[in-house]
């Protein structure tokens, strides 16, 4: 797997909610189902993209749903999975 | 179990006073603290100069909520909950529709309410901590209107109309009893028993999970709202052993690939309710919980939270799949359905649009002039509710949800009425019509409002976004919007609904869409 920094990471986070939320950009911390036309399936629609798009798999049996919710989140969640799977 | 007025209170003090009855977060009431709280909440009532009318609960789920329903169900007064997340027009039509003679707010709720409330009613202010409980406004310094809102009504819940304002359905503390005696008796709950709280207060599924859960002495365990999309983990950590949501949120599951076979193995205990339950969910739940029974319930709140029932077999026969979706079963005893099929319009007799009646179904709207066609008076008198749902019976006299017989929508579970957003619109932007569709494939996904302007360019989405949020739930808002270049009319000049919905779910351009309007 090719190694992203945090940084890259963070740009197609943010890229791959842009393309799914219209209107103003949006703050990494403020939450999809508050601040966008995102309901909670449009939300399940972009952690699907987020998973094919870094090829990784996020157990949604254990993580805390609220913590996947904001593009900072989202990309700490992200980081973690791949440095996992890069360093293991 | 045998339900009267008045029960709840009684029964707080017949469970065991230590057992928890709600749980939220690390916050654990007691039975012995529910007691008390609603015994606190109805003195605080009896000892001012409160006139009669319904009680309006302006909180979020939880201990404080359940204590002033029980409150008001004790004081045989109607409870009207409201959702401080909804717009402050939508709160104010609530209100003036009701009149309440009180409301009660907590003080996480109060902040988000401050200058939303009318000063013409009393306000009654419970700190989320329960343990202070005092007048914001009191009774005497107001001057307030009488309701028409009688004793005999148990709650009111506002669903989406068709004339662009919220519709009022009053639901009698008689249909309330029947429906929680066949509740109790087939769905019920014991103590020790855990169930969710997934249901927002201003969604009739919560009357259930409050009153089943606490009449039958269990814990009630409320969902925290960041929760609800994804409630797996929620499940596994709170141990619920008894699970109440719409089908939306197994969805999500099954979507992401979280319901693996034995997650939930804790789970004794699946109701689903609000929406159409597809078969595929529907045996990967059964798999991932193997030790709960599944039911689908079916029921529009007119007829009482829920009106009929399937249990779920643990594998289908041929006649269960009709469309792809789970049977909703056959109506409860007591209460009647029939298929109102009109062989004319070349319906079989075994389809046709499902009309009940019985001790559940309100007999009329708050506003007389809401919904008149929602009711019919059958050959023999007997008053029937039509609901707008199209069913059809299989051999074995199951009822299968089949489609609407009109235009409303569905979004997880919520009620919409397309015209109450294309009213919205209109009202923001009068030189721009729309058509307000749900789509479920594309990259479109949910409400999707396409605008067609008579002058001009169209306001971007946002705009139209925003404007639809100042006067409409969230849920309520489009999730896009897309200008079209001309009216989508069929050959006999009526907007053609479904084939706006197909284009934009084709993932087609705007244009193509106005180009099918101008070639019908």
């Amino acid at each position: 797997m090719i190694k992203q920094s945090e940084h890259e990471i963070l740009g197609t986070v943010r890229r791959l909610v842009a393309e799914r939320v219209d209107g103003a950009s949006l703050d990494d911390s403020a939450s999809f189902l508050e601040k966008t036309n995102l309901d909670s399936l449009g939300v399940v629609e972009l952690l699907v993209a987020i998973e094919v798009e870094f090829s990784i798999n996020i157990d949604f049996v254990t993580v805390d749903p609220a913590s996947l919710l904001s593009i900072s989140g989202l990309t700490r969640h992200v980081s973690t999975l791949m440095a996992e799977s890069n360093g293991g | 179990m045998f339900v009267t007025s008045g029960a709840l209170i009684d029964l707080f003090a017949r469970h065991r006073p230590d057992d928890t009855a709600v749980e939220i977060g690390e916050q654990r009431t007691s039975y012995k603290q529910l007691l008390d709280l609603s015994c606190a909440i109805r003195g605080h009532i009896l000892r001012s100069p409160v006139r009669s009318g319904p009680i309006v609960i302006a909180d979020d789920p939880g201990a404080g909520a359940c204590a002033t329903i029980a409150a008001a169900q004790a004081l045989g007064r109607a409870y009207v909950p409201l959702s401080a997340d909804h717009p402050a027009t939508r709160i104010q039509q609530i209100l003036a529709a009701v009149e309440p003679a009180l409301i009660v707010q907590s003080d996480q709720t109060a902040t988000r309410l401050a200058e939303v409330l009318p000063f013409r009613y009393p306000l009654l202010t419970l700190s989320r901590q329960l343990d202070n409980l005092s007048w914001t406004r009191s009774p005497e310094s107001v001057v307030s209107c009488s309701s028409s809102i009688g004793s005999d009504i148990a709650y009111v819940m506002f669903t989406s109309g068709t004339t662009g304002r919220p519709k009022g359905v009053p639901v009698k503390t008689e249909s309330l009893m029947a429906y929680l005696d066949v509740a109790t008796k087939r769905f019920g709950v014991q103590p020790g028993d855990r169930a969710s709280h997934f249901f927002e207060l201003t969604f009739d599924l919560s009357v259930h999970d409050i009153f089943v859960t606490l009449l039958g002495g269990a814990t009630l365990v409320v969902i925290p709202p960041e929760q609800r999309m994804l409630p797996g983990r929620f499940l596994r950590e709170k141990e619920i052993s008894h699970w109440f949501s719409v089908p939306s949120a197994a969805e999500s599951l099954h979507r992401v690939r979280a319901l693996r076979p034995g997650i939930f193995p804790r789970l004794r205990q699946t109701l689903f309710c609000g929406e159409p339950l597809r078969w595929p969910v529907t045996e990967a739940w059964q798999a991932a919980a193997p030790n709960s029974r599944l039911i689908n319930l079916y029921g529009p709140t007119e007829a009482t939270i829920a009106i009929s029932y399937y249990v779920v077999p643990s594998s289908r026969s041929g006649s269960d799949d009709i469309y792809g979706i789970v049977p909703i079963g056959q109506v409860f005893e007591g209460q009647h359905g029939r298929i109102h099929s009109r062989p004319e319009a070349g319906d079989r007799p075994n389809r046709g649009e499902l009309w009940l009646s019985g001790s559940q179904v309100i007999s009329g709207y708050l506003d007389a002039g809401d919904g008149r066609d929602a009711f019919a008076s059958g050959a023999d008198g007997v008053g029937w509710y039509r609901t707008g749902d199209a069913v059809e019976r299989d051999s074995d006299g199951m009822l299968h949800f089949v489609g609407r017989t009109d235009h409303q929508l569905k979004i997880s579970g919520y009620r919409i009425e397309p015209a109450e957003i294309e009213d919205a619109i209109h009202r923001a932007f009068p030189s721009c019509r729309s058509v307000v569709v749900r789509c479920d494939q594309g990259d479109r996904r949910g409400l999707v409002a396409a605008i067609f302007c008579d002058e001009g360019d169209g306001p971007a989405a946002s705009i139209v976004r925003e404007a639809c949020a100042r006067s409409l739930p969230s849920y309520m808002v489009p999730a896009h919007v897309v200008e079209i270049a001309s009216w989508p009319v069929n050959a006999n000049g009526k907007i053609d609904r479904a084939a706006v919905r197909r284009q934009l779910e084709e993932h087609l351009a705007p244009e193509v869409v106005a180009h099918h309007g101008a070639q019908s």
